[in-house]
């Protein structure tokens, strides 16, 4: 049976398309979903890679693709307004340790948690950055102990946690978010940039085609 | 409801489109939305839409892309081998004239086009032999047992023929195009509703046509190439 690990921030909103469209394919698909909270900050700093919209034509095009994208999956995005405004100023490097401090303690926790981050910021265009951000995520999905989660999700363990997700990915070949694993049934690995291929995935590992559900 | 359609632009020396294109014919039989296929000029577009980081001028981007292209391919079944020098090959060579052919082949006959389509993708990433010369134009036209070769190569020279190579680049840009393939959907007015880069997003692509995406389609495949 098949295996993937989902790189990802919940500052990409691509993320979030590969996140959902996997978590409705794997309902018919049944097979083992490892998500994987890392920096995309730190991924592109390490890579060399430059954001996309850095080409004109390309910004244009992706706020087009990504309504496109989202509505395919039936997923409520929104692109926000402020959005390259905060991103002068803030990172997602917090949200990112508060997901793999759930993950460590609340494990059943982690994709509510994460669909709510990306909730906040692409669909109704709240911030994720701050302490009172990351204190109603977790008010929101129920977690407990959220004075402690965020304590320590600025520990050092989970720093470590953090930048072994990132080198992990990097020295795979990472330059982007959603980074894709694809483990096969002959233990080989393939890995997938982008939110797009979910019919390569399908036949890299034998499953049925659904393009859609 | 409104019937649409779908342009697909498409340059041979554009491994995606390579695979965008395979993906789009074998689905033609199956769809009823007319499909247009458009050759463009790829570095036509790359200037004029000032696209400045191509994946391959970034080393960590180029080297996911040569395991992606081998990916892409296994998935369509189409045989495929990175040429040696590929980025040289890619930033100095022009297929300008590959292309000028492909418009020629059109106005004769759609099918002759897609044949010389495929001979030149062939020869350039099955066999790793250049589409850039005259006589490697002719070497694909005699293996594809073209008629009247050189009255076709001819013809490829001509205003008209340069003048289509120009408006299908032309079109494409004005639609927001920075690389290939590019795909467009028009609605029964012929305007553009949504426009779509890359060889991997058939789909989407089905789905904005109200068609149904079958996978890879090999069993078509291979009637194909028995042509």
């Amino acid at each position: 049976m098949g295996r993937i690990e989902l790189y990802f921030d919940v500052i990409s909103p691509y993320s979030w398309i590969a996140f959902e469209a996997l978590t409705k394919l794997n309902e018919k698909w049944n097979i083992e979903i490892q998500l994987k909270p890392f920096y995309l900050g730190e991924v592109m700093k390490r890579s060399g890679s430059r954001p996309p919209a850095l080409v004109k034509a390309k910004g244009i095009f992706m706020v087009a693709d990504l309504d496109r994208s989202s509505k395919y999956w039936g997923i409520p995005l929104n692109p926000c307004p402020e959005f390259m405004r905060w991103m002068k100023t803030y990172t997602t490097e917090d949200a990112q340790k508060v997901l793999l401090t759930l993950q460590k303690n609340q494990p059943e926790l982690l994709e509510a948690a994460a669909r709510e981050f990306w909730l906040r910021l692409w669909s109704r265009g709240q911030k994720i950055f701050e302490k009172n951000d990351l204190l109603e995520v977790l008010k929101t999905i129920g977690a407990r102990d959220i004075e402690g989660t965020l304590t320590e999700s600025k520990s050092s363990e989970v720093a470590n946690l953090l930048e072994e997700n990132i080198s992990t990915a990097v020295d795979q070949g990472a330059f982007g978010a959603p980074w894709i694993v694809v483990h096969d049934d002959n233990g080989d690995e393939h890995y997938i940039f982008g939110s797009d291929r979910m019919h390569h995935i399908a036949d890299i590992l034998s499953l049925p085609l659904l393009s859609k559900i | 409801m409104a019937k649409r359609s779908v342009d697909f632009f498409f340059d041979v020396i554009s491994p995606y489109s390579y695979f965008g294109f395979e993906g789009i014919t074998r689905h033609r039989h199956l769809w009823s939305t007319p499909v247009r296929l458009r050759p463009f000029y790829f570095a036509g577009v790359i200037k004029q839409s000032k696209n400045e980081s191509p994946p391959l001028a970034i080393p960590i981007k180029e080297k996911y892309m040569y395991k992606d292209l081998v990916l892409n391919a296994q998935y369509w079944g189409v045989s495929f081998r990175i040429p040696k020098d590929y980025k040289k090959m890619m930033f100095t060579s022009s297929s300008i004239e590959a292309q000028r052919l492909l418009i020629a082949a059109q106005l004769r006959d759609e099918k002759l086009m897609e044949n010389i389509a495929r001979g030149l993708w062939q020869r350039l990433y099955g066999y790793n032999k250049e589409i850039f010369s005259r006589h490697d134009m002719e070497s694909v036209l005699r293996d594809r047992h073209v008629k009247d070769a050189n009255e076709l190569i001819e013809s490829s020279q001509s205003d008209e023929v340069k003048k289509i190579l120009r408006e299908n680049t032309d079109e494409a840009l004005q639609t927001g195009c920075f690389g290939a393939p590019w795909t467009t959907v028009k609605d029964a007015s012929g305007k553009t509703t949504h426009a779509i880069f890359g060889g991997d997003r058939l789909p989407q692509i089905a789905d904005l046509l109200g068609e149904k995406f079958h996978g890879n389609l090999l069993d078509q495949a291979k009637s194909q190439w028995s042509l």
